[in-house]
Formats: C-alpha cells, structure tokens, sequence
C-alpha cells in the first residue's frame, strides 16, 4: 500500500503559503473578477430563488454587477461558453 | 445554504472579512463572531433544529467536563452518559421511524398490533456527523488523549464550526482545538491547496456529479426495468463517479474554505478507486468515518468478550461484519445500507481469509507483485466496490438487484453520448487530484501576484458555472 503519511500535512510548517494580507488581497480580487465575469449568471440564479429577503437581498446586490458586467464586455466569457454549450441557458 | 450559492459567496465573504479583522482585535469578539456565523450557517438549514445543535453542545460540554473531572468509576458513568445521550437523539431523529416501520412489519407477520406511535419526524441535517464528532470528542477526554475545550464558548465553535458541519469531514477535537488555540499564530495561508480545492471541488459537484445524476444515473435509477445492458452498466459506474465526486467534492471544499479561515484539515479522499485491496479502499474512502470506525467502533468490539470468542480472526471478522453493519446504517435508516455495509464486511473478510490461505499455500512466501496484478486487483476492487454502491444508491433491495440484474440483459445503448462518455472518465480521472499529487501547482499558485490568483480562480470559475446546469441540487451527504 502506498506510504500515505503526506495526507493532512500542513504545508504551512513548511514555509508554504503567503501572509494574510496577500491572501485577503487575493480574496477580493477573485470577488471583484468572479462578479463581472458572472454578473448576468449571477442576477439569473438570485431571480430565480425563492421569493423573500433573500431573494430581494440577492437582486438588489446583483443587478448593478449585472449591469456593469454587460457593458463593461466582461460577461462576454461566459455567454460565449454557453452559447457554444447550451445555446444559452 | 449549499456552498456553490450566490447566499454563501456574500456569507463566507463576511465571514472572511470578520474572521481575520476580529481575531486581530479582540479573541472573545472573534469567537463569539465565528459562533454567530456558524449558527447562522446553519439556521439556514432550519433555524428550528439550532436548538438542538445547542443541546447537543451543552450536554456534550459539560458531561465531558464531568468525566474529565471525577475518579475512575463515576468517570466512566458520565461517558456512558455522553454515549446514550448521543445515541438517543440519533436514534429517535434519525433511526425512530425505520424502526417503527420495521417493528410494524413484525408486529403485522406476528398478528399483533404495533404498540409503537407513528409519528413523522424530519431529519436535522448535519446530525450523522455531529454525533460522531460528538461522541469522538467524549471518548478522547475519557481517554485522556485530548482535554476538555478550556470553555463552553470553544466547544460550541468547534462543535459548529461551518465548513464541516452539515456534512464533515468528522474533524476531531484532537486536531481542531489545538488549532483553534493558536491559531492568531497563523500568518501564512497555503492559498494555493486552498484554492485548487474549492475549484476541484466546484468541478466535481457542480459539472461531473450534477451532470451524470441528471443524464445517466437518475433515469436508471428511477426506472430499472426500463434499461439493459451497457445502460444498466453505465449507470452503475456512472453512479460510482457521481458518489465519488459529490461527496469528495464537498469534502474539498469544505476544507479548501477552513485552509483560507486559518485551519488545516486533513484530506476525505485519496484515489479510492485506485485500491488495489478493500484494505486500502478504507484508507483512501471518506477517510475520517473509516477512522472513525475503526478508532471508536472496531477497536472497542475487538476488546469485547463477544459471546466467548477466542480466536483473534474469528473476533476480527465479527468485528468488521458488525462495524460495517453499523457504518451502514450510519448513512442511512434503510436496509439497502445495511446490505451496502454487509457487503463491505464480507469483502474484507472475505480478503483477509483468502489472503491467508494463498500466503499458507504458497508455503509463507509472500503473494506476487506487479504492474498486471494489481490491475487486475484494481479492476476487482472497484468492480466489488460499485456493486455494493448500487445498493447504497437503490430504493430498496429489489431495485438494486434489478439494476446489477439487468447488466447481464441485452446489451442496448441508449444513454451512452459522448459527454456522458467524457464526465464518466474525466470524473474518474479527477481522483488524481487528491492528496499531494498537485504540491507543483499549489506552489506555482502561492507564488503568483494576488491580482493574478484571483483573476485566475474567477476565470476557472467562470468556465465551471458555465459548464455546470444552472441551479445546484444538494449533495448527497446531506441527507445522512
């Protein structure tokens, strides 16, 4: 059976990782870029939850991103990819 | 709330945010912030059973104090205390109706009326787990491996602790709450491993998992009679696939989310269907129920009396049929997962025996190696392995039998495509993602500017989204 003491090691005794503040930096960034490469996707999954505040919560947070997201050309990534999947969904 | 939601994307940036500001200022403003969190995760669910979350914590907590506090013989009437408490509020929101429908059974074969009440309860999700964690961490202060939580605060954090709370991985205290005591000593986070997990994780739940159960493994499922053959074989490995990567992939996230609030949790999975014994299977699947079994179950049947039995084997077999006898039930309050874990108690068995005998046989000279022989034992393992998931997946005894039945039918190809083909074998590939096997990419990752990582996760993940059917179902582990 191969030697599995690797598993669950934590890699940060080792040196690996970055600090905290990198990390946060890199936390934000991928909300920033998640947000406008997904903001129509994102508006259609918040429209289509239950209705109640969380779903007037999650409307009212995703249509500004939805809107910059298609007139900024960034959501383009992904209406290409499921026009070519789905022909849209 | 699932995790691949707009609701916990808005949540675990909150959480993030507060985590990290919080344990810089004030630890009792953190923990209390982190408690908060965690309930409210998990309120989501059901606010109606954070009351029992909150039972389950303060019994645990101060029983634990108890057993830790008294002498020996009182000490071992607060564990068993701690056990029964468990076992009973699992046993009546999770096992009460299987039971009265069984007993109905009997009572109706036997021509007598059922004496039981019928009543419906739900199921609080999350129970399975935070029982047996529960339960680990009761057993661990009696052993003395590990000393009560220094407060009722700590304990309800580590009982509630969101990642691994509705669906594990079964975290133990031994190796939460030293973290948890040290953890404003983390400076580093391995962002790397962190987010090659969440995206794994993503991939296997929200594109192979949901992609196979709608196109393959549901319509089989829910109308066995109607496929043969190739169908009926597909959908056996296909649920094989689905299993594998809904349950490790919510593993990974889960611990991809804890690495990025500080806390490092070991692996779930570890290329389970590369086995090449059911020995090794139960190293590498959901790793810590496997140890969880073995730690607090198997080793604790073996040291019984059991009805006399004086041979080490035959007390080790009895222990591994009762074990998974249980392990299965554990999942569920159905016999297919009885019949799941019976089938596994006779595979090790059955393994350990013939072991044996080819070892005696061969005069005590070892068995022989190679590249061909362990893929044969592979193919035979996960073979064996996807015969017991067709019950574990099955309604009931008859549809899984008419499934594995049905392989043997007429060999008819309707649901075979090529993207069902393709999430079949990319599924099964994604396996080798676990463990240490990517340490080259978590690096190069660590070693990009931030920009640069989140630019790179949000754009895999873009691709993921759009790959994925819109709208996650929930995992399977949910309902156990």
């Amino acid at each position: 059976m191969k030697d599995m003491s690797d598993i669950g090691a934590d890699r940060r005794e080792l040196g690996c990782g970055q600090s905290i503040r990198r990390t946060a930096l890199a936390v934000l960034c991928f909300y920033l870029f998640a947000g406008l490469f997904n903001g129509a996707g994102i508006l259609r999954d918040a429209e289509a939850l239950e209705f109640g505040r969380q779903h007037d919560v999650c409307v009212a947070l995703a249509q500004p991103l939805a809107f910059i997201s298609q007139h900024s050309g960034l959501g383009w990534l992904r209406e290409h990819l499921e026009a070519a999947l789905y022909g849209g969904k | 709330m699932l995790f691949p939601t707009l609701g916990f994307a808005i949540f675990f940036l909150i959480v993030f945010c507060g985590h990290w500001l919080l344990l810089r200022w004030q630890k009792t403003a953190w923990k209390i912030f982190l408690l908060a969190a965690s309930w409210l995760f998990y309120s989501f669910w059901d606010w109606r059973f954070l009351g029992l979350l909150i039972l389950y914590t303060v019994v645990n907590y101060y029983l634990s104090v108890a057993s830790f506090r008294s002498g020996d013989p009182p000490k071992r009437r607060w564990v068993a205390l701690a056990i029964a408490f468990n076992l009973l509020l699992l046993g009546i929101f999770k096992y009460y109706g299987f039971f009265l429908v069984t007993a109905d059974h009997m009572c109706h074969a036997l021509g007598v009326p059922c004496p039981l009440p019928l009543i419906s309860i739900a199921l609080p999700i999350g129970i399975s787990f935070f029982t047996f964690q529960a339960m680990s961490y009761i057993v661990d202060v009696h052993r003395g491996l590990i000393q009560p939580a220094q407060s009722l605060l700590d304990f309800a954090i580590y009982k509630a602790f969101f990642p691994q709370l509705v669906a594990g991985p079964i975290i133990r205290a031994a190796h939460y709450l030293p973290q948890f005591y040290e953890i404003e000593k983390v400076n580093r986070i391995d962002v790397g491993r962190a987010a090659t997990l969440i995206l794994g994780g993503l991939f296997k739940k929200m594109v192979i998992a949901s992609y196979l159960a709608d196109k393959l493994v549901d319509p089989v499922f829910a109308n066995p009679g109607a496929y043969q053959g190739l169908d009926s074989l597909l959908s056996v490995y296909g649920y094989a696939v689905q299993l594998y990567c809904d349950f490790s992939g919510y593993s990974d996230i889960a611990i991809g989310i804890a690495q990025l609030l500080g806390f490092n949790f070991p692996e779930n999975f570890n290329t389970p269907y590369m086995a090449t014994s059911f020995r090794e299977f139960w190293h590498r699947w959901h790793i810590s129920l496997a140890t969880w079994l073995r730690d607090y179950l198997f080793f604790s049947l073996y040291s019984l009396p059991l009805g006399g039995l004086r041979f080490s084997a035959a007390r080790n077999y009895v222990s591994i049929f009762i074990t998974f006898l249980l392990g299965g039930l554990w999942h569920g309050a159905a016999w297919t997962f009885v019949m799941w874990g019976a089938l596994h108690s006779v595979y090790l068995a059955g393994e350990a025996i013939l072991e044996g005998l080819l070892i005696r046989l061969r005069g005590g000279r070892l068995l022989p190696d190679g590249p061909w022989i362990r893929f044969g034992q592979r193919l035979l393992v996960f073979h064996l392995v996807c015969v017991s998931h067709a019950f574990f997946r099955a309604s009931s005894f008859a549809e899984g039998g008419l499934i594995l039945q049905h392989v043997a039918g007429t060999w008819t190809v309707n649901l075979l495509t090529l993207p069902v083909g393709l999430a079949v074998v990319v599924g099964f590939l994604t396996q080798f993602m676990d463990g240490t096997r990517l340490t080259p990419v978590w690096n190069g990752f660590n070693r990009l500017p931030a920009v640069a990582q989140g630019f790179l996760v949000a754009l895999v993940l873009t691709f993921i989204l759009a790959l994925g059917p819109q709208g996650v179902s929930p995992f399977i582990y949910f309902q156990f």
